[in-house]
């Protein structure tokens, strides 16, 4: 899992659009790499790390974590999140899935002028036909990758279009 | 029981941005995993598992007809807690940043667990939006086609009824709801179309609130969903309720549903925006049943001059 840790005003507020991405495998791998990020954090327990970050956010007495460590990293970072101060990004897999040859092999098929190029099926088939099974591989199970692909070209796959800065911040918070 | 104890749900409908894309940004708040069901395709379902286990929806909605079919897009909620408040408005926010929009066709509907509730409870309710229909409808500003489709108003029929069974159990107010027992409710069932939709009760186990125009504010979203577990706390918690119906008076209205809003709970810092956000559009003033007195003009006063036995002035007029 990939996150985005926001980098905050000196009053605690979340600044959108920024701050630095983590990633590991799981919730528990993302905390100990959180954790470790200065030696006064990295001394400490998960647990007490964890407990005393929040409690900075949300003031004390705090809602106690869950007991098992996974549960208890999986709420920590809900509740960061909460309060806006990590997104959760992407994987990487899956922000830019294709594979290796996937655009050469479409603009050979292309170039061949053997298909309307939003025939799915016929692409596929031609792809494989034309000497890239591995792309057909992948254009057979990502029908709507392809599509976004071909009416929106390279963006990454998968990600949010912030082409906006946030709005004005309302009364409520 | 306390409104922050009631269970709920929400959906919210936006236009402009795939499902895809209105998905991820679901997932950039709740984390976990985005999967593209996509049966059944006239729903195209997009699901992401938070990291808690707990299920979001995306799906297609067939009754957002003035844009192209791939942007239509509702957000269905898993069963959501009062502490689960400031998450759903950062996923709002996503979506907003995303790109996503409403149009005037969009609403937002919310689903409070009917569980709790018995028959008396729900009857209840039914009194206590009747009785305040005129204001909420008001300050909700719900569009009259709107009202007159898919938010209908509780309807004096109903209220006569429940006023002359009383029910106790849901099964007694199923009867009344339908004017038979129907055991088996079907989803699209005409009496749905109601600002409160009691259908759902049997249906969906929901108590579902259908009023609300579409917003991808979440200060105002906040404040819909506080009003909705407000009313229905209150009706839980309630011996019985007054249907007598409250006339909208334009010069108080301000004032009385300031009032209504504080009879509900909704009081203090904690509830400050929901007052705010849900009293904007009422006229009137908040502090004065009658409106602000004008200060009034000062008169020139006769005044006395006192002398002392000297007959100087002293300095003091009364």
């Amino acid at each position: 899992m990939k996150i985005l840790i926001r980098s905050t005003t000196l009053d605690g507020e979340p600044i959108p659009g920024s701050g630095e991405t983590l990633q590991a495998a799981d919730c528990l791998e993302v905390v100990e790499l959180m954790r470790g990020q200065t030696p006064f954090t990295a001394s400490r327990a998960p647990r007490d790390y964890m407990t005393e970050v929040l409690f900075g956010i949300e003031g004390g007495p705090t809602q106690p974590l869950p007991e098992e460590a996974a549960a208890a990293a999986a709420e920590f970072l809900t509740r960061l999140a909460r309060h806006g101060l990590i997104e959760f990004l992407p994987d990487d897999k899956a922000s830019d899935p294709w594979p290796e040859r996937f655009l050469e092999a479409l603009e050979t098929v292309r170039l061949s002028g053997r298909t309307n190029m939003l025939d799915h099926p016929e692409v596929t088939r031609l792809t494989a036909e034309m000497g890239y099974p591995e792309v057909a591989a992948w254009l057979a199970d990502h029908r709507r990758e392809y599509a976004a692909f071909v009416l929106e070209g390279t963006r990454p796959l998968g990600k949010n279009f912030g082409d906006k800065e946030d709005p004005a911040p309302c009364a409520d918070k | 029981m306390n409104l922050k104890e009631i269970h709920y749900g929400i959906e919210i409908e936006t236009v402009k941005r795939t499902r895809e894309q209105i998905a991820w940004a679901i997932h950039s708040v709740v984390g976990g995993t985005v999967r593209h069901v996509g049966i059944p395709s006239s729903y195209d379902p997009w699901e992401i598992e938070d990291l808690r286990g707990r299920v979001w929806k995306v799906v297609g909605d067939a009754s957002l007809t003035s844009v192209p079919a791939h942007l239509r897009a509702e957000v269905v909620s898993p069963v959501l807690g009062y502490d689960d408040i400031p998450q759903l408005q950062e996923a709002v926010r996503a979506i907003r940043r995303a790109g996503g929009k409403i149009n005037s066709q969009c609403g937002i509907h919310i689903h409070i667990d009917a569980a709790p509730f018995d028959g008396r409870h729900l009857g209840n309710l039914a009194k206590i939006i009747y009785k305040q229909e005129p204001l909420i409808l008001h300050a909700l500003g719900i569009s009259r086609d709107r009202l007159n489709r898919y938010t209908r108003p509780v309807s004096d029929e109903l209220i006569q009824r429940i006023e002359q069974h009383r029910p106790r159990t849901k099964d007694q107010l199923n009867r009344i709801w339908y004017g038979y027992h129907n055991r088996q409710p079907q989803h699209y069932d005409n009496s749905r179309y109601h600002g409160v939709n009691l259908h759902n009760v049997w249906y969906r186990g929901t108590v579902e609130f259908r009023w609300f125009e579409a917003t991808l504010h979440a200060g105002r979203i906040k404040a819909y969903l506080q009003f909705c577990l407000a009313v229905a706390a209150k009706a839980l918690n309630g011996r019985a309720a007054s249907s007598r119906k409250r006339d909208f008076d334009p010069q108080s209205a301000k004032y009385d549903f300031r009032v209504f809003l504080l009879h509900l709970g909704l009081i203090g810092d904690e509830f400050k925006t929901a007052r705010k956000h849900l009293m904007a559009n009422m006229p009137g003033d908040a502090a004065f049943k009658n409106g602000r007195p004008k200060p009034e003009e000062v008169l020139p006063d006769e005044t006395t001059t006192l002398t002392n036995e000297a007959g100087q002035v002293p300095g003091l007029t009364v």
